[in-house]
């Protein structure tokens, strides 16, 4: 809390002196005998010696040192919200330089686990704060169900629908009917030769970031099991190589129920980890942390935003105080009238 | 500058005419039988009296020695002792200078005692000295010690203390006379007692008493009211207190009755003024009763 007018307190307690300076000088001038505008009276002793006048003079005395303290308090309030009471923070805008797409793959081999790497998801988006977030899923090609954004009540929503579906679709063991209203998780994603092209998926991940000229965070959360069928454009190495081009980090999670040592997941691990990445069974409880915490850490140090000195008015309390003064004064003034 | 006196004559006549305005003859009558052209009553020759003074064809129409009898045509002096403190500079109880009341008040009993061919004079406190005007006869006199009143009452003026003053007139007045006090509105001090029996054995005295100021009301203006002993201000707040306004009425009520039995019991003719417009109304009615039960 600091003052943009710091010298309005001083300024206002100046001016107070030169008013209490004129009161003296006028009220010495008026309480002189031969002032036209006093009514000189004898024998005032009269009035004082009675007992009923000192007590009301004991009365009005703590009266007015009341108004008296209460008037100094209120133009203390009343200085501070003159003097304009702000906030500075300093804010960096580091958190909006990161980019994460989130990397479905809904090929018929993953549809039992999509619902669980869909809420795997929701926890990770949660964890965020500021990032951009992108939803991209994919089968033997890939469609973007929301591009990014860091409006977070949207991507949860988007998320939700997404995880609706690939609930119903655990469920029942097929594609849930889009007539019902369930997300169409087929549509788009099969103009490919195969399915579960996972290098195909995994670039056209990379390529959704844009602003490729700036330096930014990027990161692909690749869901998949690895398991190919088909005829890829590009294999997953090569999309590897094209995400570490990119300087794009790569973070697999994979279904464990057969263990994360088979060799499909030894060679995602591979290609993760040569993205910086790192691979991350879907029963691993502290997964979504864990990448939360590895997005943000790593890469904070690689990237700082110009900070910036934001100035916030808080004139609220002083204000408040000053206001609740000025309505003192007024009870007291008139309890002294009457 | 303004005469004083005209402006006092007029409001007395306005007054006066409604009654004889011989009010004031019978008011000081004299007591004292002595020589003089008017002619009382006859008593018999006592030895010791002026041979002159039997009546000669009295004595031969009744065969004893009668001598006349006169009363005695003395010229009275009527000496005010007037207080000029400052005090006497403050607010009176309608609102106008004490001052002016006290003028006032010298100006109509001088008059009177003019026109009744007594010879008035003053005793006043000027610059810490006790000034005395010795009694004269004239109208321009008593227009010049109005002015002396006007002139030595101011509000830098010493406080001023009656019984100094008194005590001072008993000491250098020595001929038997009139006394006339305007004094300010106080409490009767215990020392003023022996003084006022002293003075009261040898002289008449009249009291003329000029009320302060109401210091809860003040005249009916919303000025301040400051004490003219210390300059002490009396906060305005105080005046609307509704208790205190009571009790210090109540005060001022016992202050005058106390003021009022205080001469009485001296058997002191004492008149109380708040105002001009009561000055010649309260003055006359204290004349008539001193007239009538001789106090």
């Amino acid at each position: 809390m600091e003052l943009v007018f710091g010298w309005m307190p001083f300024a206002l307690l100046g001016a107070v002196l030169v008013g209490f300076a004129i009161y003296l000088i006028v009220s010495r001038g008026r309480r002189r005998r031969g002032d036209t505008t006093v009514l000189p009276a004898a024998h005032v002793e009269r009035l004082f010696a009675l007992p009923e006048y000192r007590r009301a003079y004991r009365r009005g005395r703590v009266l007015f040192s009341a108004l008296l303290a209460v008037t100094l308090f209120a133009l203390g309030g009343l200085a501070i919200v003159a003097g304009r009471p702000v906030t500075t923070s300093v804010v960096k805008t580091e958190t909006a330089n990161r980019d994460i797409v989130l990397c479905l793959d809904v090929s018929g081999s993953m549809l039992g686990d999509d619902a669980e790497v869909l809420e795997q998801f929701r926890t990770i988006a949660k964890g965020f704060n500021g990032e951009r977030i992108s939803l991209v899923i994919w089968n033997a090609s890939a469609v973007q169900v929301f591009p990014l954004t860091d409006d977070y009540s949207y991507v949860d929503e988007q998320l939700e629908t997404v995880a609706d579906a690939a609930a119903e679709a655990d469920r029942t063991g097929q594609y849930p009917d889009t007539n019902q209203g369930y997300f169409d998780l087929l549509s788009g994603t099969l103009l490919g030769s195969g399915s579960s092209l996972i290098g195909d998926g995994l670039a056209s991940c990379v390529l959704r970031f844009d602003n490729e000229d700036k330096q930014r965070s990027r990161t692909v959360l690749l869901a998949t099991d690895n398991e190919l069928y088909g005829e890829p454009l590009v294999s997953l190495d090569e999309a590897s190589k094209f995400a570490q081009e990119r300087k794009v980090r790569v973070y697999a999670l994979t279904p464990s129920f057969l263990g994360i040592s088979t060799p499909e997941k030894q060679e995602l691990e591979q290609e993760a980890e040569a993205t910086g990445g790192k691979l991350f069974g879907l029963d691993d409880a502290t997964a979504a942390d864990e990448i939360v915490k590895r997005v943000l850490a790593d890469q904070a140090s690689k990237l700082e935003g110009t900070p910036r000195l934001v100035i916030n008015d808080e004139p609220g309390v002083a204000l408040v105080l000053g206001i609740l003064a000025v309505w003192l004064i007024a009870f007291i003034g008139w309890r002294m009238r009457t | 500058m303004a005469s004083l006196l005209p402006r006092v004559k007029s409001r007395l006549f306005i007054h006066a005419n409604r009654r004889s305005t011989n009010l004031l003859d019978g008011a000081y009558a004299s007591v004292q039988v002595g020589r003089s052209l008017d002619f009382d009553d006859l008593r018999h020759y006592v030895p010791g009296d002026q041979v002159e003074d039997i009546d000669w064809k009295a004595t031969a129409r009744t065969g004893q020695p009668l001598v006349k009898r006169y009363l005695q045509t003395r010229r009275q002096d009527v000496l005010f002792v007037v207080d000029t403190g400052r005090g006497m500079a403050a607010t009176a109880e309608g609102g106008e200078s004490k001052r002016d009341l006290a003028i006032d008040v010298v100006g109509v009993l001088g008059f009177l005692s003019l026109r009744h061919g007594d010879s008035v004079g003053m005793i006043t406190h000027a610059d810490g000295r006790v000034r005395i005007r010795p009694p004269k006869s004239t109208e321009g006199y008593l227009e010049a010690m109005l002015r002396g009143i006007r002139d030595e009452t101011t509000l830098d003026g010493e406080q001023s203390d009656i019984t100094d003053l008194l005590g001072h007139v008993s000491r250098v007045l020595r001929n038997r006379g009139i006394l006339v006090v305007v004094a300010d509105d106080l409490m009767p001090p215990d020392d003023l007692d022996e003084t006022l029996k002293a003075l009261g054995g040898r002289h008449e005295l009249l009291w003329v008493t000029v009320a302060d100021l109401d210091l809860i009301s003040g005249d009916g203006s919303r000025r301040q009211i400051v004490g003219v002993e210390d300059d002490q201000l009396i906060p305005t707040i105080f005046r609307s207190d509704r208790k205190l306004r009571r009790l210090y009425a109540e005060a001022a009520t016992w202050r005058v009755e106390s003021q009022e039995t205080f001469f009485t019991r001296l058997a002191v003719s004492h008149a109380r003024v708040g105002s001009i417009e009561s000055v010649v109304p309260t003055l006359l009615n204290m004349l008539r009763r001193r007239a009538r039960a001789g106090i």
